[in-house]
């Protein structure tokens, strides 16, 4: 390898993209799996080789909460973490959304406790996807690297100036080394830019005042105007993935369809499974079986346009969710890919599977078996499975 | 070690009122509050740029009523529980961008603004974690001993015996069963370079404005903690609001000291101790303890033991309690 | 509705059309303007308490703000013969309450509201001056000086116990039997004797004070449309304040019942500017030249603090609305 590829785990990746993004402000607190993103980067504060200020706090809840400082004083902040540690902030991720702050937050997905469980799925992000963040879900590593060094775009884009999380898979990216290649630091620095906020806490010749109290009277007029920014990340996320793609030779868009064109079945996901579900699609097709895969890049905003046009078309279609919604029928994905589908003028037969909870990895078996259900279901032979769990011991 | 000012000439009032008021009237605290007050006497003594981080309360929910607000400089509110986090990351902000040269390169100074609710209990662990990294940060806690914004609910700096909403009076109980938590001693002990307690008072009117000034000269996290008397909560009239701060100080209720460095300084010492039924007649909240002999007994012994351990830390001698109760015309009970 | 010669009529003693207009309907409406700290809220709930003992249905609720003791705030009642289902404020009230006579120049009393809306205003003006002067226009309207009757009863500035009795005079909402013995009730618990038969009388007073007029029909109100809001493009990301200090365009001098008096013996020593919370004293060159009476609420902190010698500031009684309103 030359120095442009490393072998990098997900957290050192996203340490390293943080190192050449270098934000003014990193406030954290370390939990599993997501803990050596921090330590990494404390390391490289320790080295000088950053000069970002570090406010190493007591809890997530303060995190977040010097985030929010940090964004709102005028510099770009970023943290990272996981799992309980999300829940912790979760009121102040709601704040960090309605006062419009672009922090950049790096979340390897962690199941949330009870049962205590440090393994990989994505209840916790999915437990946030109302606060106002933008959510990314990455596939694998080198993805990771390149979306945090897009976030910060996307984030200060003073038509979004949202926050923006960075999603990937608590072990299966975050503790597995990939093969990464790197970007030049000053390439890094070019493209992120420096954040220079039009209205900020220290700039004390205006005084502004920031987080007032609304009423009644406004209140629903500050959530319309936080949509409408989210409704404009719709249009800069792929634009900055274009500008990033251009630049350095990787495009990412809202989705990656895989082998759609010509689908009959397909499976839906987020996150690293979607590598799975590629190989499992390039099997089917040497059958002459006729499968695809969608996988959601962009969660918040959901690029229901794109889904409409992708899957409408096909004949069955499976969901996987690695997040449950107790009460619903399946997951949130199922959820709201069912709600954007209803409109279209054509449907495929659609099943939804809650997956890979608390780090059991879906299996290539598992999905194998999923396409070969659509097949059956799509050839009219069989009725498309009911929503339920992947693999469930009774 | 900084430099301790409390030999300097206090700034003559006259001198502040050349500035112009950066909390403006217009905002919706009760007629009477003693936190707007305190927040015009903060912000006066300051010779520096001042920006403020605010916890959830009546001074937040009363001053930025949007479209409108009453601060004159920077302020950002988060939530209840978070403002010194907050502060700790707007001041990190100030010391990157500043190191970086994209703010002018001057002074400014944060100054947190928060309840006792925010301060004592929720925001408990917030507060500990700044004091402990050594934000430089001024950390103002309006203690109003109770939730006053949420309706006069008890807090963990409300005192034995006080009738608040959740801690009613009945027939099994009187009022708030159990002592206050000592805020400032749990701060003394974080080992912050200026602490201190005091409480806006007309026969020491200097005192808060010049803590407030000393304590903006401190090297890391200062901390003062100021009485702030409650005309709802407390039940005496508005107009009373600094007279009964008064009887606090006079009683030993609520001494007015220092720690500078971990080094205790006393600043007001009264000739004859008032009596706390003088304290606690004063105010409706207490009413119900004016015929427990026993309990109020129990209080003025608790309150002499503390006066008498904090004499000991600042080096004083101590003061002889009155015989007689002095005639109180400062403030009266109302319902 | 007022005599020949231009003068009230006590209400009860009229038997007015209004009267049968109000309770025909299948559904009331209330809307209250109060001020909080007075008691309206817990007026409110009064009403709707004695409907619901005459076995009625009833709603009471207030709006909330962040406002303290002292500002505006409105209540609302809904009384009907059938369940009721609606939970929304009232914005087409049958009556309209305005409790403190300070509201009558800040308050929008009049938004919403029907040609046979009643209103019932807590003013010392006899009620046909006061329909006049608010231009009231077709509205039957009802005057009674609560705030007298509640300092000279209660002895404190709490005067919707006078207003429950007047509302029952001008609208026979509730019976005035049960409105007796539900108040009773209510402070029963609390209050001593002496407060509840205090409180009764209150009740009983406005009842027998309230005074109706009618003002010429062709003097309809003017247009009290609210002034547009802004929209959420043109708010600023995250609601962000820019005007720092805009909120002294915010007028709290209505919150006042006492005013403060400046006298020459102020020697300027600002201690009284130093302790204002509403940052209502005016200097001129360090010389206290006054108070800023907009936003002035009237807490007499700056008397108290005035030093013993000098006595320089003593606070005396607001006028009448009319004095206030100038």
């Amino acid at each position: 390898m030359s120095n442009r590829f490393a072998a990098l785990t997900g957290n050192q990746a996203a340490a390293l993209a943080m190192r050449q993004i270098e934000p003014d402000v990193c406030a954290a607190y370390p939990i599993t799996p997501s803990t050596q993103v921090m330590e990494t980067y404390s390391q490289y504060v320790a080295d000088g080789a950053v000069r970002t200020e570090l406010v190493l706090v007591e809890s997530e809840h303060s995190a977040m909460s010097a985030c929010v400082g940090a964004a709102c004083a005028g510099a770009r902040a970023m943290t990272a973490t996981s799992s309980q540690g999300l829940a912790l902030m979760h009121e102040v991720l709601y704040i960090a959304a309605g006062l419009r702050l672009p922090i950049v937050m790096a979340v390897a997905n962690r199941a949330l406790s009870a049962p205590l469980n440090i393994h990989g799925d994505q209840s916790d992000t999915m437990g946030s996807r109302d606060a106002g963040w933008i959510q990314l879900y990455v596939r694998d590593v080198q993805e990771l690297y390149d979306t945090l060094i897009q976030a910060p775009r996307i984030a200060e884009h003073c038509e979004v100036m949202l926050p923006v999380m960075v999603c990937f898979d608590g072990f299966t990216l975050s503790h597995a080394i990939e093969r990464v290649e790197l970007l030049e630091d000053g390439a890094v620095r070019d493209f992120v830019g420096v954040y220079r906020p039009e209205r900020y806490l220290l700039d004390v010749e205006h005084p502004h005042t920031f987080g007032p109290a609304l009423l009644p009277d406004y209140y629903t007029e500050a959530k319309r105007q936080q949509r409408e920014a989210m409704s404009r990340a719709l249009e800069i996320i792929p634009h900055v993935a274009l500008e990033f793609g251009a630049r350095f030779g990787r495009a990412w868009g809202m989705v990656e369809a895989y082998r759609l064109e010509d689908a009959e079945i397909a499976a839906v996901v987020l996150g690293s499974t979607a590598g799975t579900l590629m190989e499992v699609v390039d099997r089917m097709r040497e059958r002459g079986v006729r499968a695809g895969m969608l996988r959601l890049r962009a969660f918040r905003p959901f690029p229901a346009e794109e889904v409409v046009r992708l899957l409408a078309p096909l004949k069955a279609v499976a969901i996987f969710d690695r997040a449950d919604s107790p009460g619903t029928p399946s997951g949130p994905l199922y959820e709201e890919i069912r709600s954007v589908l209803y409109d279209a003028p054509a449907r495929p037969r659609i099943s939804g599977m809650v997956y890979g909870l608390g780090g059991r990895e879906m299996l290539v078996e598992e999905a194998s078996a999923t396409y070969e259900a659509l097949e059956r279901a799509a050839a009219g032979t069989a009725e498309i499975p009911p929503p339920g769990y992947l693999s469930a011991r009774g | 070690m900084f430099q301790h000012k409390t030999a300097t000439a206090p700034v003559s009032l006259k001198k502040l009122a050349e500035q112009p008021d950066l909390l403006t009237g217009g905002h919706r605290l009760c007629a009477g509050c003693a936190e707007s007050a305190i927040v015009r006497q903060v912000l006066m003594a300051s010779t520096y740029p001042v920006v403020a981080i605010m916890a959830t309360g009546c001074l937040e929910v009363a001053t930025t009523v949007y479209p409108a607000t009453a601060w004159r400089v920077p302020m950002l509110h988060n939530a209840f529980e978070n403002a010194a986090a907050t502060a700790s990351g707007a001041e990190a902000a100030y010391r990157a961008l500043r190191a970086k040269g994209r703010i002018p390169d001057r002074e400014l100074r944060f100054v947190v603004f928060a309840g006792d609710g925010g301060t004592y209990d929720i925001g408990f662990q917030s507060l500990s974690g700044a004091l402990e990294r050594g934000t430089r940060f001024l950390y103002i806690c309006f203690n109003n001993e109770g939730y006053m914004n949420t309706g006069i609910q008890r807090s963990s700096a409300t005192p034995l015996g006080a009738d608040t909403s959740t801690t009613p009076v009945g027939e099994a109980v009187l009022g708030k069963p159990g002592w206050r938590k000592d805020l400032t001693g749990i701060v003394v002990a974080h080992n912050a370079p200026y602490v201190a307690q005091t409480a806006p008072t007309a026969f020491r009117p200097h005192d808060l404005k010049n803590k407030v000034a000393r304590a903006l000269e401190a090297p890391g996290p200062a901390f003062i903690n100021v009485l702030s008397a409650c005309t709802r909560g407390w039940r005496y009239e508005p107009a009373d609001t600094i007279a009964i701060t008064q009887l606090a100080i006079d009683t030993c209720y609520w001494p007015l000291f220092e720690v500078i460095d971990g080094k205790w300084h006393l600043n007001y010492k009264p000739k004859q101790k008032r009596p706390i039924m003088d304290w606690l007649s004063a105010q409706g909240r207490f009413r119900h303890l004016l015929k427990q002999g026993r309990l109020v007994a129990e209080i003025q012994a608790r309150i002499d033991s503390e006066w008498d351990t904090l004499l000991e830390r600042c080096g004083e001698a101590p003061v002889a309690a009155a015989s007689v109760p002095p005639p109180r015309k400062a403030a009266g009970a109302s319902d | 509705m007022c005599n020949e010669r231009g003068e009230s009529e006590p209400a009860a003693a009229l038997g007015l059309p209004t009267l049968t207009a109000v309770t025909a309907k299948h559904l009331i409406e209330i809307r209250w303007h109060a001020r909080a700290g007075q008691g309206a809220v817990t007026a409110a709930k009064i009403v709707a308490q004695t409907a619901m003992r005459e076995g009625k249905y009833a709603q009471a609720f207030p709006e909330y703000g962040p406002e303290r003791s002292g500002a505006p705030l409105k209540a609302y009642n809904r009384i009907s013969e059938e369940p009721i289902r609606t939970h929304a404020q009232v914005r087409i009230p049958d009556i309209v309450i305005v409790s403190d006579p300070t509201l009558l120049r800040s308050e929008d009393i009049f938004a919403g509201v029907k040609a046979d809306t009643v209103f019932l205003i807590n003013s010392p003006r006899p009620a046909y001056k006061l329909a006049l002067d608010i231009r009231s226009g077709p509205h039957p309207l009802y005057a009674v000086d609560a705030t007298k009757i509640a300092f000279a009863e209660i002895g404190r500035h709490f005067p919707n116990m006078a207003m429950l009795g007047a509302l029952v005079a001008a609208t026979a909402i509730v019976g005035i039997d049960q409105l007796l013995l539900q108040v009773a009730e209510n402070l029963g618990d609390k209050a001593s004797f002496d407060a509840v038969q205090a409180n009764l009388r209150a009740v009983r007073r406005g009842f027998h004070e309230a005074a109706s007029a009618v003002a010429n029909p062709a003097d309809a109100p003017a247009s009290h449309e609210a002034p547009a809001q802004p929209g959420w493009r043109e708010m600023l990301p995250g609601s962000a304040i820019a005007d720092a200090g805009n909120a002294s365009d915010y007028v709290t001098g209505g919150w006042r019942t006492l005013r403060p008096r400046l006298n020459e013996r102020c020697n300027d020593c600002l201690l009284c500017w130093f302790f204002c919370p509403d940052s209502a004293v005016v200097l001129n060159e360090g010389k206290v030249t006054g108070f800023d009476l907009n936003h002035c609420k009237g807490c007499g902190i700056c008397a108290q603090v005035c030093p013993p010698r000098l006595k320089a500031i003593d606070m005396v009684p607001e006028g009448g609305d009319e004095e206030r309103s100038s």
